[in-house]
């Protein structure tokens, strides 16, 4: 009576720049895919309960705008303050699938990742609270957990982590996987050579024998993101074709949308009036890019055989597409402009556009580019590959994983072919991509499951007893 | 109601019965078949459709039983244990209640071993053998420490090697782990030395050398689209070629075997590219030990031609072999095959076969067949062959002579001599023109 794996019923959270994926080991989608953004609200008056549930009174009214959000997430906001007591008194957060995306009044957004690693504490312990006592609805103490962490992760990152596990949750043991690792795990290979192009990052990282090599792990600030700002700023600009720049309204803003029966037209419509004056910056940008995200998976290609060009684009088939406040035109050239950055950011990348802040956080060392010198994807595993043993770059040639969730976008994959066989004429390539759409948003996670749900893994659990006896470095010296 | 009360209804004679007589009405009703309603027996009576009987037979068809479950559903709990040197975790998972609950932990366990084992070095070996002036004692050990915990996996301990921030190259390492494994091989007394040979070998590492391999492994790494094009062309060429060479190999086979009558003479290219300068070296020796022996016969070779004599053997002499001679006569001497004498017998010229065997015929000998072709009798039949020949020729030439004397002969019987008389014509009847 020996199965696969010895169920142990352990966990794995694996927070992305975008979304934190989190389920129980052993299963094959994660149970809660909910965002890395979160919103707060500086209050104040710390004691001033009245006032906080006054504002919260308003979201009520939202019109099937996240069924039961209010009271999941006033639950969460009092549980942030009740964990948040530290530095920032009185901030109440609002995490979860119910928290950044319900408009509130005065609500900021942040991101506690930065530079693909876990840099705020505070926010990160309340959504991982979140996700255990609310979503999951389990009781830590029973349910070791396993967290991934990219392989560029700082050490300050996994004491954030290590304490919010153990003495924040009282888990009994942890460990943390290599994404790129764990995502060559998820496609079945030991060795290989893991292109995540993610949202704030795309990194190459190779793998040997379960092992990251340091050496050859390669990422730069080239993603979903700064394609997302370099969109947006293509909306909000009056282009030759288009006199007028697009609202970009959320719907969370739009009382009334009047039919536009013709593409093209600006739309007109009616507003909430009453929440534009509370709507903060920050908020609002966000709320533009969940706009144009889902333009982007529904219309970005990646022209897959030759690159793109501005004479043959009129040739590019069209495809229609509804903003939310009802604008609608069958785009074109745009679907295949602006992917082309991701290989050809010297000419696609227009550095005026001022891009997101977290992205310039990452600067130019021996294994990352910054914005300023960022590379192909193809030259990225190429330089990753090169920084490897000779021996060893061929299983990785043949072994290229690509996930992540940018890599979704059609095409890419046969480009990076293309690409790759250009470049390395001499070498055979092989590139594995898996080909359902959340094997490749959720690699890490599933790589995670499939560990942690290994009989012959539990030796590797860093527990809570040794962590309170050794410290940091029982830690750094399991999880290798 | 019977179908005997429809028939009646309807005025139908009865079945079965032949006529108007009646007869009294069957009290006693036939059994109702199985799997028939009553009522449906009575409309139809006894001519009950064939479906009630197949319904019947399918009444009587027998299903698998459901299998009886004695035993119980088997029970799974949830128990506390603690995984193979992992005290103080306690991690919960679901176990059969019959199974003994420690038999799936140790089954995993036995997966917790480690790599190949990393050769122990004590600190009195080390000062006695294996100090080098580029690491210190300290490096060592921490090589070792990080070769244990990747488990000799070069790539990566090369990879996380930092030692005083400090690097080394997988060469460095692997030739600081495996010189240091040949030493204490050497060193340590070995209870069988081939084994210890055997570790020896294993443990060989040439650094220089791996080095440069990978130094071309990795400029063979970046060939560009021309130089691979340039690259298979050669090799296409290479194959031309050695198309071309089997031709012309097989061309000259056929010729060879044709005008010197070889069945394999030749050897093969191939044979002849791989031998190279060896294989001239070979050719030269072996043409010295032929001439060696030639000029002074043996005592032996004199005793072996006595000895054949005797018994009548007879050796072809063996042909000289020259300078001027091709070097295929001597490296293959003219090689004839084992026949019968018969078979081989010599041919009249074939110039003259006709009159040779014309003339033969005259005396009574065939040219086709010898009877007893000893080797005497061979080399008189040549003779006769030749002394024919000869005669034929002569006759020819004789002939060829008589029939010139008699065309002389003839020319000079009716010979005018061209000489005064026309002349003189020619002279007058110049002068009668000239009298003209």
């Amino acid at each position: 009576m020996v199965y696969n794996g010895d169920e142990v019923s352990a966990l794995v959270v694996d927070f992305g720049s975008h979304t934190t994926r989190a389920g129980y080991a052993g299963e094959d989608c994660p149970r809660v895919v909910c965002p890395s953004f979160y919103g707060y609200i500086d209050d104040p008056t710390p004691a001033a309960g009245s006032g906080s549930s006054a504002l919260e009174g308003e979201d009520v009214n939202m019109d099937g705008d996240g069924p039961g959000a209010n009271g999941a997430a006033a639950g969460v906001g009092s549980n942030g303050a009740l964990n948040g007591g530290g530095k920032r008194k009185g901030r109440k957060y609002y995490v979860g699938d119910d928290g950044v995306g319900v408009w509130r009044a005065g609500m900021e957004v942040d991101n506690f990742m930065l530079d693909g690693v876990v840099h705020d504490a505070e926010p990160a312990a309340n959504l991982l609270h979140h996700i255990l006592h609310d979503r999951l609805s389990v009781d830590p103490t029973e349910h070791p957990l396993m967290l991934t962490e990219p392989a560029w992760n700082t050490a300050k990152s996994r004491e954030i982590l290590a304490e919010m596990v153990f003495e924040g949750e009282k888990m009994p043991a942890m460990y943390f996987g290599s994404a790129g690792v764990l995502s060559a795990f998820a496609a079945g290979k030991p060795t290989a050579l893991v292109l995540d192009v993610g949202y704030n990052h795309s990194s190459a990282v190779p793998v040997v024998d379960g092992y990251a090599l340091r050496a050859g792990t390669m990422r730069q600030p080239l993603g979903g993101s700064l394609l997302t700002s370099q969109l947006h700023h293509h909306f909000t600009n009056p282009t030759p074709t288009r006199s007028f720049p697009l609202s970009l309204l959320p719907r969370q803003l739009i009382a009334k949308r009047d039919p536009t029966p013709e593409p093209s037209l600006q739309p007109r419509p009616i507003l909430r009036d009453d929440r534009a004056p509370h709507t903060t910056a920050s908020w609002n940008l966000w709320a533009q890019n969940s706009v144009i995200e889902p333009w982007k998976e529904a219309c970005a290609e990646v022209i897959s055989t030759r690159g793109f060009d501005f004479q043959t684009a009129k040739d590019l088939p069209q495809s229609l597409y509804e903003f939310p406040d009802g604008y609608h035109q069958y785009f074109g050239e745009e679907r295949f402009r602006f992917t082309e950055m991701l290989f050809d950011p010297k000419t696609y990348f227009n550095q005026s556009i001022e891009p997101p802040a977290p992205l310039r956080v990452t600067s130019t060392t021996e294994h990352s580019h910054s914005l300023k010198d960022l590379v192909p994807l193809h030259q990225l595993v190429h330089d990753s590959i090169m920084a490897c043993d000779v021996d060893i770059r061929a299983s990785l040639l043949q072994n290229i994983v690509v996930v992540g969730n940018t890599s979704l976008t059609r095409g890419l994959t046969e480009r990076l072919d293309v690409e790759l066989a250009l470049l390395m004429p001499s070498q055979k390539i092989k590139i594995h991509s898996p080909t359902i759409p959340f094997e490749k948003k959720y690699a890490p996670w599933l790589g995670g499951s499939v560990l942690a749900s290994l009989g012959t893994f539990h030796q590797l659990w860093v527990t809570k007893d040794e962590y309170e006896e050794h410290g940091m470095s029982i830690v750094h010296q399991r999880c290798k | 109601m019977s179908s005997s009360d429809v028939r009646a209804i309807l005025n139908l004679p009865q079945a079965g019965q032949a006529g108007p007589s009646q007869p009294p009405r069957r009290s006693v009703p036939v059994k109702k078949p199985e799997g028939i309603s009553r009522e449906l027996y009575a409309l139809i009576g006894d001519n009950a459709p064939s479906l009630a009987e197949a319904q019947a037979s399918l009444a009587a068809f027998k299903y698998r039983e459901r299998p009886k479950l004695k035993s119980k559903a088997v029970k799974w709990e949830w128990m506390r244990f603690t995984p193979v040197g992992k005290d103080g975790l306690g991690l919960g998972h679901w176990v059969r209640s019959d199974e003994e609950p420690d038999a799936r932990v140790e089954y995993f366990g036995k997966f917790n071993l480690h790599g190949p084992s990393v050769m122990q070095y004590s600190q009195f070996e080390y000062d006695q053998h294996l100090v080098d002036p580029t690491w210190t004692s300290q490096e060592t050990a921490y090589l070792f420490g990080l070769l244990r915990e990747y488990d000799l996996r070069f790539v990566v301990v090369a990879d996380r090697y930092e030692y005083a921030g400090k690097k080394r190259s997988i060469e460095e390492i692997k030739d600081r782990y495996y010189t240091i494994c040949r030493r204490l091989v050497r060193t340590r007394t070995a209870s069988d030395p081939q084994t210890q040979q055997q570790l020896l070998q294993a443990y060989a590492f040439d650094k220089a050398r791996e080095t440069k391999r990978k130094q071309y492994a990795s400029e063979l790494f970046h060939l560009t689209a021309a130089e691979i094009a340039e690259e298979e062309a050669l090799y296409v060429e290479i194959k031309r070629m050695e198309q071309n060479e089997r031709r012309y190999r097989a061309d000259r086979d056929d010729l060879m075997r044709t005008v010197v009558g070889l069945d394999s003479g030749l050897i093969g290219l191939e044979q002849a590219n791989g031998e190279g300068v060896v294989g001239l070296d070979k050719n030269k020796k072996r043409k010295r030990e032929e001439e060696v022996p030639t000029p002074a016969p043996t005592k032996k070779q004199k005793e072996s031609a006595a000895y054949d004599l005797a018994h009548c053997i007879y050796r072809l002499p063996t042909a000289p072999s020259s300078a001027t001679s091709s070097h295929l006569a001597t490296r293959h001497p003219l090689h004839v095959g084992v026949h019968l004498r018969s078979t081989k017998l010599p041919q009249p010229k074939p110039n003259a076969a006709i009159r040779i065997t014309d003339l033969l015929g005259e005396m009574g000998v065939s040219t086709q067949k010898l009877v007893m072709p000893t080797r005497v009798n061979l080399e008189v039949f040549e003779r006769v062959l030749q002394a024919a020949g000869g005669l034929v020729d002569m006759k020819r030439q004789v002939d060829r002579v008589e029939q010139e004397v008699r065309t002389l002969r003839a020319q000079r019987e009716g010979y005018v001599p061209p000489t005064r008389q026309s002349r003189s014509m020619s002279v007058v009847s110049e002068a009668s023109t000239r009298r003209k």
